[in-house]
């Protein structure tokens, strides 16, 4: 079928007008070409090699038009845009599926930007910490991300990446950014302080097209707009594609999260849905992604494999004069101190430890409680409790923040912690305060049960309760503050646990993540259109 | 938001209707008789609420006390509200808190609906009919209320429910309400807006012991009040599930579904059965129910009961036309709201790449309340170029039976559903359909008469339609197929998915535990 740029006219004048507009669009075409049939690229002017371009893409699929796309438009396409120009292809002919990137003004001297190169990244392993580089502020995501991305640049060598502000394309991480992704807090001198943006991070006139790459994504992208460009990547580049999945609670606890997450979260499942493997962060965020999955097929989708690599904990060992200094902040004098750490949404279930700890005040049972933790969404009514309790002189404190240093003082300073939380991917501070030697007070269920355990059968340091019943935990709290020989055992399990360390985590998961996948080879063509 | 703003609540009513309902709890939560009432309605209100203050003490579970807030505050607790109640009960003596709990639930019974008195339905099925009563919608789920409520309100004891404004609490219907669901062929209401005032002084109501059933998705505004109710009640929750699309297929929903749909999820994890309308949509309920688990929740029981394919439209269906005469055009038909999940624009593809090739063709797309550009514009630009391809956005129930019936086949190649309306009814009108060939589709389809193609594969879609057109003979094939498709009733529907969400015993032998 000969459309309306098929012809020799049409390809001839589409040409003049590239070659009128400079070398950058010819280069777009440059880059691509060699990748799309396999030889080299002449130099030539434009007409020629848009009809070499025409030649490669007679009869093809969605993938080399996801490629071409990519490449021409230097940002990533949507999987309607792949659809569309497929669809125009098949009606009028390659060319004109892609006039539109091809005569584009959205770079150049009239957009006031300079044309961005587009490198293609074929059998590379691409790792996108573009969060984790933006900030070195540390939520738990982010520090799995810095861990596993320190050892993976350490042990191998994989590209960096990030997005453009827009989140419509892939690029390097600057030498700054990258800094901070793997190493986090420690700004150079003249880079912004933790939680500021970092300069260059706008830097978007080098875009990274991955194909028949690997592309490993071991933070949260809940943006609709990077997982719109995730989907489509996932379905058409041949890329081997994994995560790290740290929970579904967007979709499984909705109710104890901002209203607005779970869209953001919807579309990054969405994408995940495409991809190749999760590596799920505990069995039990295992099991809310494999529930997930099994609601895919109506969709006429697969999913990914999805496997728990646990998270490690590497306990730090605080010395004499950051215990005492712990010992001063904290106040707790002769009275045991029960510690709560966690920041105060409802899920983490607070209110339901300030009404344990007051039934046993009430009842004569002497200690004090400590929470650490930030304010967070819908935390009005925990604060307004411990008001309520420190105005009847109830020895209870909430600090929003301490140092490392000072927390991992504070799990060793605690008689216990409790942390009954009713959904958690990993339950970092039950696994904190075992791996200080503490006993935990947590859920009986999921990834806090799962810490409990270690591994080995129940009795690992801890007595599990039911979250949701006030009396359980309250129960279980007056057992630890007064049955020492109780205390005492649960301490020696706690020590005994096994230790895992990020090396191990990160060894895991580049193994299953990495090299549990291949990407497509040069071999494996998409299906050409038949029939039609 | 309680009762429309701007009308000052009458105290008088106010007095007598809080007594009212702490007595219709009473009834119920208290050991011994409630006194003969008090002209007084506050002095009655006094005694009554000392009663039940006292009564609670020595049994304080979570579902007493949700009753005994419902009556007092005139809404529904969130789980926040009950445990905050549960817990000041459990740290206040009995001499303190009857003040205490007078100042907390009134101050929610600002937002509540003071002026309403309470019916508690004790062992019962109460329906929760929402938006099939309120609004003249007639798509897929107020389809399958208007079909199925009416054999169980015949066969069984049910209450019939709408949500107070401000979505506080469960509410007496309306005569016009009732007759929208009960009577939608004939009612006499046809297409009237009901005004908040004609329905406010009718009572709240809650179940007690007994069983409310979701039979649509109820409003966003209502989840965490229900959420509460299934989880603390005492009642069971039990629903019909759809879908979950708006989770699954995030990339085909405005952006704002997902979110309203994971606060209908918080409702569904704590409820005690869903009974999925296909396997598809069964499938997708007990996958959400399989990672409930992670927070040490057993979910719902899960189980299937298909809709009724045939009976979708068995009160119009006629005859199939003859195929078309030769000097029309024959029709190709899609009907589904314009939204990407229902894929038009590969039909709209495939349609053009026919019509380029000589085939001579109407389509014809019938649909509505859709959102996006790409569709329409491509639409006026077929039609630009004198393609002959038809519009028609909210056509009523006869334009669509003609529709149906003068077609000579439908297409509808929907990426996700969780049933596919527009298959059964064009099966139901003996008019052959290609559609898709997984999830819901696909088990509506493969009894007979359909295509089934991949809906992501442009290639097949144009084939199939190619084939359709072209070859009398496998037309013939379809619709002698379509003859022979085992038919299911909606009373047998009805009555599977009664005893599947109330159970054999019709819901009168209280609660069930999980």
């Amino acid at each position: 079928m000969t459309g309306r740029l098929g012809g020799v006219d049409g390809v001839a004048s589409l040409g003049a007008r590239i070659d009128h507009r400079g070398a950058c669009r010819r280069a777009a075409l440059r880059t691509l070409l060699p990748v799309l049939t396999g030889r080299p690229c002449p130099d030539a002017g434009a007409a020629t090699l848009l009809r070499l371009l025409e030649e490669a893409l007679a009869g093809a699929g969605p993938e080399q038009f996801w490629l071409a796309l990519a490449v021409l438009d230097a940002r990533l396409p949507d999987h309607p845009a792949v659809l569309r120009a497929v669809r125009a292809a098949r009606l009028d002919g390659p060319l004109a599926a892609l006039h539109r990137p091809l005569v584009s003004r959205r770079w150049g001297r009239r957009a006031g930007t300079r044309w961005p190169t587009v490198e293609i990244r074929t059998h590379d392993v691409l790792v996108d910490v573009h969060h984790t580089a933006q900030s070195s502020f540390a939520t738990g995501i982010q520090r799995v991300a810095r861990q596993s991305a320190l050892r993976w640049t350490r042990d191998h060598d994989p590209v960096l990446v990030g997005w453009t502000p827009d989140y419509t394309a892939l690029r390097r991480l600057t030498e700054g950014e990258a800094r901070a992704a793997v190493h986090g807090a420690s700004p150079a001198p003249g880079e912004p302080a933790p939680g500021e943006p970092v300069p260059g991070a706008r830097a978007d006139d080098h875009v990274v097209v991955p194909w028949r790459a690997t592309y490993v994504l071991p933070e949260l992208a809940a943006e609709p707009e990077r997982a719109r460009r995730q989907l489509a990547m996932a379905e058409f580049s041949g890329s081997a594609t994994a995560v790290i999945g740290f929970d579904c609670v967007p979709l499984t606890t909705a109710e104890t999260t901002a209203y607005g997450m779970s869209g953001g979260f919807a579309w990054n499942l969405a994408a995940v849905a495409r991809m190749d493997r999760v590596a799920a962060i505990s069995t039990s965020a295992a099991t809310e992604y494999r529930g997930w999955r099994q609601m895919l097929p109506g969709a006429g989708l697969r999913g990914p494999d999805i496997t728990p690599i646990p998270l490690p904990v590497e306990a730090d060992d605080p010395s004499a004069e950051v215990l005492a200094e712990a010992r001063e902040l904290l106040g707790s004098g002769d009275l045991p101190m029960v510690l709560v750490v966690g920041s105060h949404e409802p899920r983490k279930n607070h209110l339901a430890v300030l009404h344990a700890a007051e039934l046993l005040w009430r009842d004569g049972v002497r200690f004090t409680v400590t929470f650490v933790g930030g304010n967070s969404w819908n935390s009005e009514r925990f604060f307004a409790r411990v008001a309520e309790l420190q105005a009847r002189r109830r020895p209870v404190q909430s600090l929003s923040a301490l140092p490392d240093r000072l927390l991992w003082a504070a799990y060793r300073l605690a008689r216990c912690t409790v942390f009954p939380s009713l959904n958690e991917g990993f339950g970092l501070p039950v696994a904190e305060s075992l791996a200080s030697g503490t006993p935990v007070i947590t859920s009986a269920f999921g990834s806090m049960l799962e810490l409990a355990a270690g591994g080995h059968g129940a009795g690992g340091g801890a007595l599990l309760v039911d979250p949701r019943d006030d009396h359980d935990l309250a129960r279980a709290l007056r057992r630890l503050l007064t049955d020492d020989e109780l205390h005492g055992r649960l301490s020696q399990e706690a020590q005994a646990l096994p230790v895992r360390t990020w090396d191990q985590y990160a060894h895991e998961a580049w193994q299953y993540l990495v090299d549990g996948v291949q990407p497509k080879g040069p071999d494996e063509a998409t299906a050409a259109p038949g029939g039609t | 938001m309680g009762e429309p703003r701007g009308e000052t609540v009458d105290p008088t009513v106010a007095r007598r209707a809080l007594a009212q309902r702490l007595r219709a709890a009473g009834a119920v939560l208290c050991e011994r008789p409630l006194p003969e009432p008090d002209p007084d309605p506050a002095r009655d209100a006094a005694v009554v609420l000392d009663l039940l203050v006292r009564d609670l003490h020595t049994d304080l579970t979570p579902a007493r006390v949700w009753l005994f807030y419902v009556a007092l505050a005139s809404c529904l607790p969130t789980t926040e509200d009950l445990l905050a109640v549960l817990r000041g009960f459990e740290l206040s003596a009995p001499s303190e808190v009857g003040a205490w709990l007078l100042n907390t639930c009134l101050s929610a019974a600002r937002s509540g609906a003071p002026t309403r008195p309470l019916r508690v339905v004790t062992g019962g099925v109460v329906v929760d009919v929402d938006h099939s009563s309120r609004h003249e919608l007639h798509t897929g789920i107020q389809q399958v209320v208007r079909h199925t409520v009416p054999l169980w309100d015949r066969d069984h004891d049910v209450a019939l429910v709408a949500w107070a404004p401000g979505c506080v609490a469960h509410r007496e219907l309306g005569e016009i309400e009732r007759e929208r669901v009960l009577r939608w062929p004939d009612r006499r209401a046809y297409g009237r807006v009901p005004q908040a005032r004609e329905t406010a002084e009718l009572p709240l109501v809650v179940p007690w012991r007994g069983t409310l059933i979701l039979a649509e998705v109820p409003p966003e505004a209502a989840s965490a009040r229900l959420a509460a109710l299934a989880q603390y009640s005492g009642n069971r929750v039990t629903a019909i599930g759809y879908d979950c699309i708006p989770v699954v297929s995030a990339d085909l929903v405005p952006v704002a579904e997902p979110n309203r749909f994971c606060r209908y999820l918080s409702v569904i994890k704590h409820s005690h059965r869903v009974a999925g309308i296909s396997v598809s949509a069964t499938t997708e309920f007990s996958g959400f129910a399989a990672a409930l688990p992670a927070q040490g929740l057993a979910g719902p029981a899960v189980s299937e009961c298909p809709l009724p394919a045939e009976g979708m439209v068995a009160a119009t269906a006629a005859p199939p036309a003859p195929l078309a005469p030769e000097r029309e055009l024959p029709t190709v038909l899609s009907v589904g709201s314009f939204e990407p999940r229902k894929n038009h624009l590969a039909l709209l593809f495939a349609a053009e790449y026919l019509w380029r090739s000589g085939l001579a063709f109407r389509l014809r797309l019938i649909g509505g309340s859709g959102w996006g550009r790409e569709l329409p514009d491509k639409v006026r630009r077929l039609q630009a170029q004198g393609y002959p391809l038809d519009v028609e956005a909210r056509v009523d129930g006869a334009r669509l039976a003609e529709a149906y019936r003068d077609a000579r086949f439908t297409v509808f190649p929907s990426l996700h559903e969780g049933y596919g309306l527009p298959v059964a009814e064009s099966l139901a009108f003996g008019t052959p359909v290609i559609t898709s060939d997984y999830g819901s589709t696909r088990e509506i389809g493969e009894r007979g008469g359909t295509v089934l193609i991949d809906p992501r594969d442009d290639v097949a879609l144009v084939d199939a339609m190619r084939t359709l057109l072209t070859r009398d003979d496998r037309l013939a094939a379809l619709r002698a197929e379509i003859a022979d498709r085992p038919s299911r009733s909606w009373e047998a529907y009805a009555d599977e998915v009664w005893t599947c969400l109330v159970g054999a015993g019709a819901g009168t032998d209280g609660v069930e535990s999980r």
